[in-house]
């Protein structure tokens, strides 16, 4: 189930090019830490606001996922964090439409399972 | 980032501090970043932007949608663009008949950002160019809030101002109701008591510097402005 929730949008982790826009806002090898000022940012940001998906979803606040995702999908959007911006936009959509009961649960496990390795990644483009 | 009030600064709302930096990089202009529609409001008499950005899907109790007609009416002519993340075109509809002037999509792509504040900047900087309007024997200049004519200058409230250049910048055309409201207020809920008294304020305000121009009212259809002795063949109205 979750192999197949992340085959169906299919988003690469890091949508480069816009990465890439991001990383020119900042002076040559991000003398002045504005970059890495983002991706620390997003670090503190994004789990936070998982863990307050699962409370949200556990209490089935339906408007309260909808906000937190939003808020999800906007940060990771910023830094072309694509497939945990993909995956909060369907959760945000489900809060929306006040349908917690089927795959809610999976999105968020499936947006777990992706921080890691999309962290892992924005820092190797960072480096790059 | 706090930012000097003595200097240009633009003003972003937004719950992520994210979007903050990447709007003062993308526009190479510092911006006051705020989370709480809230805090906007209460610092508006404060704070003097040039451009605004703003989460109109964001606060708790008011969103960033519902405080837009108060910026538009504190800021009349500063470019107002709205951030919106979600899809829906009705929202953006809204906000535009709200008082925004443009939106920009999140994710934020700089260029774009950069893109949109300077066309925006360009047509408030035009906008600024047409500021004194004349109009038979009283010249209005918004900017500096005063109207003047052969018996004195005045000082008028922003509203006033731009009632008054509104309906002179139609050249004695009829301006409907509801469209007065939007052009004034950014909004059409304001009630009808609350643009007559703005319209008696003015009307007092026009008779002490002038005995020649006077806001007529058509019934059932709007208002226009009148220069004693100027005839007006033919009235068309202006939306």
């Amino acid at each position: 189930m979750k192999l197949a929730l992340v085959r169906d949008a299919e988003p690469p982790l890091v949508d480069r090019p816009r990465l890439k826009s991001i990383k020119d806002l900042g002076l040559p090898g991000d003398a002045d830490g504005f970059v890495k000022g983002l991706l620390d940012i997003f670090f503190e940001r994004a789990p936070a606001l998982m863990n307050d998906l699962a409370q949200a979803l556990d209490g089935r606040d339906s408007h309260k996922v909808e906000k937190l995702a939003h808020a999800l999908k906007g940060t990771a959007g910023n830094l072309g964090a694509s497939r945990m911006m993909h995956l909060a936009e369907r959760l945000e959509s489900l809060g929306r439409s006040r349908s917690l009961e089927g795959e809610a649960v999976q999105i968020l496990e499936a947006l777990k399972a992706s921080y890691p390795d999309t962290r892992h990644e924005l820092l190797r483009e960072y480096k790059s | 980032m706090k930012g000097n009030l003595n200097d240009t600064y633009t003003i972003t709302l937004d719950d992520d501090v994210m979007v903050h930096q990447i709007i003062e990089r993308s526009t190479k202009m510092k911006t006051i970043g705020l989370k709480d529609p809230e805090e906007l409001l209460s610092r508006l008499d404060d704070l003097h932007p040039v451009a605004v950005f703003i989460d109109i899907h964001l606060g708790t109790g008011r969103t960033g949608l519902e405080i837009l007609p108060h910026l538009r009416t504190a800021w009349p002519f500063c470019p107002i663009l709205v951030i919106t993340g979600t899809p829906a075109e009705h929202s953006i509809v809204k906000a535009l008949n709200s008082g925004a002037d443009d939106f920009i999509r999140k994710p934020l792509i700089p260029d774009e950002v950069d893109a949109r504040f300077k066309l925006r900047m360009a047509d408030a900087a035009q906008k600024a160019a047409k500021e004194v309007v004349e109009f038979g024997d009283i010249v209005i200049d918004s900017a500096h809030r005063t109207v003047e004519g052969p018996l004195g200058k005045r000082f008028a409230s922003p509203i006033e101002i731009n009632l008054l250049a509104c309906l002179a910048n139609t050249e004695g055309s009829i301006v409907e109701k509801d469209a007065l409201k939007m052009r004034c207020w950014g909004q059409i809920k304001v009630t009808d008591n609350a643009l007559h008294r703005k319209l008696h304020a003015v009307r007092q305000l026009l008779k002490d510097i002038s005995p020649n121009v006077h806001i007529e009212t058509k019934y059932g259809v709007g208002f226009y402005l009148k220069f004693h002795g100027h005839q007006q063949a033919h009235l068309s109205v202006a939306s």
